[in-house]
């Protein structure tokens, strides 16, 4: 029984979320029972993002990395982490940001600085997909079950009534939004004032246009006598900048109208 | 959280007491079941897993009077069935695992804007800031280990290993506790999140 828990690849089972409900069970009873095995699983957690990065992983497991083990802000900057220590060491560790590798600097060979800026630019890229695709997840997760029960630590920002038409709004003042630092949900709030549609789509844009997340067949919420379309939104996603967040309504016989943006500034 | 529901300073001092029977330090005992509850909530994919962890030890504070009397064994395990049992009844609110797949994903762009440089730039820095306050040998380790490219990796640990006069395991265990250090220096330099649980 005990040998299996020594096995490296039992472990990243446990983390990668193989193990049947009662291997996983016998599975946590360890982890809090031997503080050694739990710094083991935690350290097989690290390895599993650090291949992950080094892309080392069969694709399932690749999959199952992103699904399972970056989820949490917390493991995404630590996979963000990784992955720049990688490349620093990629480039031997010099300090200067801004400078290419050294072996680039011998050389001068303009294929190789253009190879150097499309590795930066995939990095980058790279980073900010994985981020912006977990973020998808993490909005989904936590819009998952909207009630006034769970909702009561978020911070509220409403934004002007929904209107039924799309078009600038006259005379409205964009609203805006500070993020303190202990705050970990905000919840956008856009009060419906007469509801037509059975559901609604709202997509998160920070603007110009980079998509954060978009939630489908929201329903409204009832609080105190309205009814709101309420978006959870993680505090680490609102960087300071501004935000459009994009409506549609469905119909019962599946017609979907654009409803218009609202935009906000984080400051 | 209700009046009623949040801890008195007396339950917690039961709770002190009752990890104190099982252990020298109970502090640390308190910190070490702390950090396996947020890993065991995040492994089972909660976002809210600091959260959980906190409910599960005040679940279990205000029940140490009724406890304390004939439970034998390691207190940890007893955090580890009412987690278990928040688990079950978060699951049943809320299916976790189907929830996500249950909306559509839609594209991301693929855009990188100038903060998202900047940020990128700003955790280079740091990196340089932190990796610089590594003690030497360290530091060489550490740019030694991430620099092989993909697939040699595992026999250049191998390598790495042999170099160093010590076996795969015990520089596993090294490059953790470095890589814990960046963390912790990472923490503070980007003034963000906790990086290290």
């Amino acid at each position: 029984m005990n040998e299996q828990y020594e096995d490296q690849n039992y472990i990243r089972s446990y983390l990668l979320g193989r193990l049947s409900e009662n291997e996983r069970e016998l599975f946590e009873e360890k982890i809090f029972a031997d503080r050694a095995f739990f710094d083991r699983v935690r350290m097989t957690e690290e390895e599993l993002l650090e291949d992950h990065v080094f892309e080392v992983l069969p694709p399932e497991e690749a999959e199952r990395v992103a699904d399972r083990l970056m989820r949490t802000p917390e493991q995404i900057q630590r996979w963000q982490i990784t992955a720049a220590l990688k490349k620093y060491s990629d480039r031997g560790g010099k300090p200067d940001v801004g400078t290419p590798v050294p072996v680039i600097q011998a050389t001068h060979s303009p294929w190789k600085w253009a190879l150097a800026a499309s590795v930066l630019v995939a990095v980058v890229i790279g980073i900010w997909v994985i981020r912006a695709t977990s973020l998808q997840r993490q909005a989904a997760s936590l819009n998952a079950s909207v009630e006034a029960g769970n909702m009561q630590s978020d911070l509220a920002l409403e934004l002007p009534a929904l209107r039924l038409r799309s078009g600038p709004q006259e005379n409205m003042t964009e609203p805006r939004l500070n993020v303190p630092k202990n705050v970990t949900v905000v919840q956008i709030r856009l009060p419906v004032e007469v509801s037509s549609y059975s559901r609604y789509h709202a997509t998160l844009i920070r603007e110009p246009d980079s998509t954060l997340f978009t939630l489908n067949d929201r329903q409204l919420v009832d609080s105190e006598n309205r009814k709101f379309l309420v978006v959870r939104v993680p505090a680490d996603a609102l960087v300071p900048g501004q935000y459009r967040l994009s409506v549609k309504g469905v119909t019962d016989d599946a017609r979907i109208d654009d409803l218009g943006s609202y935009n906000f500034t984080v400051f | 959280m209700p009046k009623d529901l949040i801890p008195t300073k007396e339950q917690f001092e039961g709770l002190m007491a009752w990890l104190g029977s099982s252990t020298e330090d109970p502090g640390d005992k308190y910190e070490t079941i702390r950090r396996s509850l947020v890993k065991l909530f995040v492994w089972n994919g909660c976002l809210d897993a600091e959260d959980m962890a906190d409910e599960t030890i005040d679940r279990v504070m205000r029940r140490v009077p009724e406890i304390a009397i004939d439970y034998s064994g390691d207190p940890a395990l007893y955090f580890y069935g009412v987690a278990r049992m928040m688990l079950k009844e978060r699951r049943r609110q809320r299916t976790i695992s189907s929830e996500s797949q249950s909306l559509e994903l839609r594209g991301v762009t693929t855009r990188s804007g100038q903060s998202d440089d900047d940020e990128i730039n700003r955790k280079f820095e740091c990196l340089d800031e932190c990796i610089a306050k590594l003690p030497a040998d360290s530091r060489e380790l550490i740019l030694d280990y991430y620099q092989e490219e993909k697939r040699a990796k595992i026999d250049f640990r191998r390598q790495i290993a042999q170099r160093m006069g010590m076996d795969v395991e015990n520089l596993r265990v090294r490059v953790f506790r470095i890589r814990a250090s960046i963390y912790k220096c990472m923490e503070k330099c980007l003034g963000t999140i906790a990086l290290v649980q």
